[in-house]
């Protein structure tokens, strides 16, 4: 009888063995709901914004604050003694980052995030020139600033279609890829809104191109990253259900040939917003080095010609011929 | 023992023991959008191999008292009682990282292990049966945990990175089928060596419905896994703990992941009972001059 008795009683205390150390009241920590890093001429400077809760009262108050160090880890250490109370990185919701910061450092940013204690991987990734001026601003909802920049990354990709919603994790998996390449929305802040002004496309960790938020819409329907939406040209718009770019390749006369078929869902009458669509696609194919990432799909999908210009893929897609093949708008380049 | 009554509890112990420690270290080796085929066709291999040895392996082994017959089987006891106490101290080392890392990382070390060591040292001290019990009825929870939360990570989940568009270079191929084909190998021989001579009367049915569910449910994880972080699973120490890290219900509901810590405490705390046991019933074979 007491053995039959003691699994039970076993198994409930390891289960919840583990939520017994390090527990602390939620009023007696700083919860992070953001982060930012920048970098400075000899070290890193961390921001974090934190949410305290007054149970008693009923009460949320968010603060902001910054430390400077030459390591990571170090800047933290150094935030940590300036606050008097632990912090918890669980609800972080938006890491923050400047378009200044240089590949190694991104790199180093990234493990350090993926290493630091609790922080959810699933966190989105943001880029914004004022990392103090948005985390320092005041909340919209009740909560903070972070969870409402998430909310707006949340709705703005729930709109429009365009994946705004690249996470640490998505991030940590693009370093496999061939040429690692991801987009980051440019998040802003006025006085008394947050909003999205467009994406840099970063291209092997280094930003390589600054897109408006038309631009933005593009990018999505050539990288298949749209999951449909409104989609907003020359102050036009239109509902777009579904679309899909199709890729195909090939490799003559010492030449990469690249045919794109878009089709989307657009309605015929949008004729001419088709049009304005497909010139803003052109001018951005016409980009000398590859922000859409075309090179993982060519390694994924057309691996017979992508075994050819691997070894030079640059110098290949520098002198590569890029078709758009839709009837409105036809373009060639090279 | 009446061994018909026992079979659900048998399939539910295989089940867990197949499962061991490999949802912990998701068994992924530089993946590529080949790793779950290379995946499928290690488990498959290791399956039929698991049924020849069923098949071939003497259930009365004091007719093979004689001659080479004695030589081999004594090679065979000798190496599969090495492999048992082998899987057993992986399959806890990975259950102690976890634990000392994730589970309770403040804590001191000896605590960690203290954890999964109390659970066996019940089995050790408990009858069969009781082992046998605990394993059918943890099966369940275990089973609705995995299905679940790959269906909640659905919205998450990326078909290309699992997407394979020419026949994959057979190299590569092999070279992965090998890596996870050592692991299942090694995970599921010695459940097998304890379900087939600990249990004689035991249905080769019993044996591979129990290696079947425990690679199902090991590749729903694999593929949770693999479809959520990619390659990037490269960059994650428990990729599986990491995959279901993603999923988030609002700003408050952040860590699901603590829902299956009570998977893997069971899964390798099976795993480890199983392991022992063949050995324990190899060394007695080993032991006793009128076998091999």
């Amino acid at each position: 009888m007491i053995k039959k008795r003691l699994l039970p009683c076993l198994l409930i205390i390891l289960i919840f063995l583990t939520g017994c150390t390090g527990y602390t009241e939620s009023d007696s920590r700083y919860i992070v709901s953001a982060l930012g890093f920048e970098r400075t001429g000899d070290g890193f400077v961390i921001y974090a914004q934190t949410v305290t809760a007054n149970e008693g009262k009923g009460e949320i108050a968010q603060n902001s604050y910054r430390a400077f160090g030459e390591s990571l880890w170090g800047t933290l250490s150094e935030l940590k003694a300036r606050l008097s109370k632990p912090i918890s990185f669980e609800h972080c919701s938006i890491i923050a980052i400047s378009p200044e910061i240089p590949k190694e450092d991104l790199v180093k940013i990234c493990d350090f995030c993926k290493d630091l204690e609790r922080l959810n991987t699933s966190v989105y990734f943001a880029v914004c020139e004022d990392i103090e001026g948005l985390l320092g601003s005041d909340a919209i909802s009740e909560s903070a600033g972070g969870y409402d920049i998430s909310s707006l990354i949340e709705s703005r990709a729930e709109q429009t279609g365009i994946n705004y919603k690249n996470r640490l994790y998505e991030i940590l998996s693009a370093r496999e890829n061939f040429l690692p390449t991801f987009n980051l929305p440019i998040v802003s802040s006025s006085t008394d809104e947050f909003y999205i002004e467009g994406e840099y496309i970063y291209t092997d960790f280094t930003p390589v191109k600054k897109l408006d938020n038309e631009q933005s819409v593009i990018y999505s329907l050539i990288t298949n990253q749209n999951s449909g939406g409104y989609i907003t040209v020359d102050d036009n718009e239109a509902l777009m259900n579904s679309s899909h770019t199709y890729l195909s390749a090939d490799f003559k006369d010492e030449r990469l040939y690249i045919t794109l078929e878009m089709q989307t869902d657009l309605k015929q009458e949008n004729a001419e917003f088709c049009e304005n669509l497909y010139l803003i696609a052109q001018k951005l194919l016409s980009e000398k080095t590859d922000i859409f990432g075309f090179a993982n799909v060519l390694e994924q999908k057309h691996s017979r010609v992508f075994e050819q210009i691997k070894g030079d893929y640059g110098k290949a897609f520098e002198n590569c011929v890029i078709e758009l093949a839709n009837a409105l708008a036809k373009g060639k380049r090279g | 023992m009446q061994t018909k009554n026992y079979s659900f509890h048998i399939i539910a112990a295989l089940c867990l023991s197949v499962l061991g420690a490999a949802p912990i270290t998701a068994l992924f080796y530089n993946a590529t959008p080949y790793s779950f085929l290379s995946f499928a066709l290690a488990a498959a291999v290791a399956i039929s191999v698991a049924l020849i040895f069923s098949f071939c392996f003497p259930r009365d082994f004091s007719a093979c008292h004689k001659g080479i017959n004695k030589i081999f089987l004594m090679v065979f006891v000798v190496s599969g009682f090495l492999l048992c106490l082998l899987s057993a101290l992986i399959t806890l080392k990975d259950f102690w990282r976890l634990s000392a890392k994730v589970l309770l990382p403040r804590a001191p070390e000896f605590i960690s292990l203290a954890l999964i060591l109390a659970l066996l040292i019940y089995f050790g001290f408990a009858k069969r049966e009781a082992f046998l019990k605990f394993c059918l009825i943890m099966l369940l929870p275990v089973s609705v945990t995995v299905v679940l939360l790959f269906c909640l990570s659905m919205p998450s989940m990326k078909l290309m990175n699992i997407s394979v568009y020419s026949l994959p270079p057979v190299n590569k191929l092999s070279s992965h089928s090998l890596s996870y084909l050592l692991n299942i190998f090694v995970t599921a021989t010695p459940s097998l060596i304890l379900a087939h001579a600990v249990l004689p009367q035991i249905k080769k049915r019993t044996l591979l419905s129990g290696l079947l569910s425990g690679s199902l449910l090991l590749g729903i994880i694999l593929l949770q896994a693999l479809l959520v972080l990619g390659s990037g699973i490269n960059y994650f120490e428990f990729p599986y703990l990491s995959a279901v890290g993603t999923l988030t219900f609002g700003n408050l509901f952040t860590r699901l992941d603590g829902f299956v810590y009570f998977m893997f405490l069971i899964c390798a705390a099976a795993k480890i009972t199983v392991c022992i046991n063949a050995a324990k019933y190899l060394l007695s074979l080993i032991k006793n001059k009128n076998s091999p």
